[in-house]
């Protein structure tokens, strides 16, 4: 199952669940929390009726569609191109293009409502990923019949960026927002930092790391989001299948939640290779056997 | 541990690493490296790798069981 946030909420924080995890803000002012939380709310609807997969009546779910392409909303547009260059930067491990797998699988829903169901049948038929068919040209997406776009990867991330950076410009607070594994930082920090709690599963490895003003980190698993034996929410593109469990966790620093999130998924999908390109990150990942790899700089 | 104790690890991870990339045996550099270990029950070990200007400078906050969010899989 997804992250379960078990830390206290205290007068300067608000947490709800969406998204089959747990969005959680916390501001520097708490007169500002019930504001900022409207906020983040209206951000994360609108980013869900723009590109859930889940929903038949999300944009996303309408553009892949439509034959020829159609026009999209600056915010789909954005989300689109953030996908795209995710992919690009990571030489396809992070491919938009595997929503036809993840839902052949048996991740056709949300999360909350597919744990415990029956493993998907074991031969599948789904086009084969590849993200450079998919044309955003201006706000003209285009994708190839027969493909579903899955922005899952990316879109939380960046609507965690968005969302703090309309609370921060909107009413001039410091604030963190957390989406389940996914946290962006906007305006101040508190004094010391932003102090995050790294963890995977309960009895995983964990530390607490203090984040500066304006970071955000990134963790992805394979082990959350799980609903049968062997089947998570990773998906390698050149196997159709999800990624091999070297790393239980990595987790990524970054100045935006997006870069962070990019990297931490695509170090799941490349295994042992995921060492290299992480060697300059500030990153951390969990073996399968709970041993714990620092780079770029995590601290001991 | 030690500082030459965790050098001594780094290198050999190290090593381990470009032997895996090397060989194509990518199993090589983790088995070498849990190998070195001690039993594992918290965190033990990382690199001497620094991070690029362009990352943010994360810290330590000294304690393991607190925080205002928690960043795990989701």
């Amino acid at each position: 199952m997804p992250l379960v946030e078990s830390l206290p909420i205290t007068e300067n924080t608000a947490q709800w669940p969406v998204w089959g995890t747990t969005a959680r803000i916390v501001v520097t002012d708490p007169r500002r929390l019930a504001a900022a939380t409207v906020l983040v709310r209206h951000e994360l609807a609108a980013v869900d009726t723009a590109c859930s997969r889940f929903r038949p009546d999300s944009e996303l779910r309408r553009a892949c569609a439509t034959k020829g392409g159609m026009r999209v909303s600056p915010l789909l547009a954005d989300l689109v191109e953030a996908a795209l260059a995710a992919a690009e930067q990571t030489g396809g491990d992070v491919d938009p293009t595997v929503g036809g797998i993840l839902a052949g699988l048996g991740y056709d829903r949300d999360f909350a409502a597919i744990t415990g169901r029956p493993a998907a049948p074991a031969i599948r038929v789904f086009p084969v990923p590849d993200w450079r068919a998919v044309s955003l040209n201006g706000d003209r997406l285009t994708v190839p019949e027969g493909v579903l776009l899955d922005l899952g990867a990316t879109a939380k991330a960046a609507a965690a960026d968005r969302a703090a950076r309309t609370v921060t410009t909107r009413l001039g607070v410091g604030v963190l927002v957390a989406l389940g594994g996914d946290i962006a930082t906007a305006g101040d920090a508190p004094e010391g930092g932003w102090r995050v709690l790294v963890q995977d599963r309960p009895g995983d490895p964990k530390c607490t790391v203090r984040l500066p003003a304006g970071a955000a980190l990134a963790t992805s698993s394979t082990q959350s989001r799980r609903w049968s034996p062997g089947l998570h929410h990773i998906i390698d593109p050149r196997t159709g299948r999800p990624a091999p469990d070297v790393w239980r966790s990595a987790s990524v620093a970054a100045w935006s939640c997006l870069a962070a999130n990019t990297l931490s998924t695509a170090a799941l999908v490349r295994g042992h290779r995921a060492t290299a390109m992480l060697a300059t990150v500030p990153s951390r990942l969990v073996t399968a056997t709970g041993d714990v790899l620092r780079l770029g700089g995590w601290p001991a | 541990m030690d500082r030459d104790t965790g050098l001594r690890r780094s290198v050999a991870l190290t090593l381990a690493l470009i032997g895996a990339s090397i060989t194509g045996a990518t199993g090589v550099g983790i088995a070498a490296y849990a190998a070195s270990s001690q039993e594992a029950t918290d965190e033990q070990e990382t690199t001497d790798q620094g991070a690029t200007s362009d990352s943010p400078a994360i810290t330590d906050s000294g304690d393991s069981d607190s925080g205002q969010a928690t960043s795990g899989g989701s």
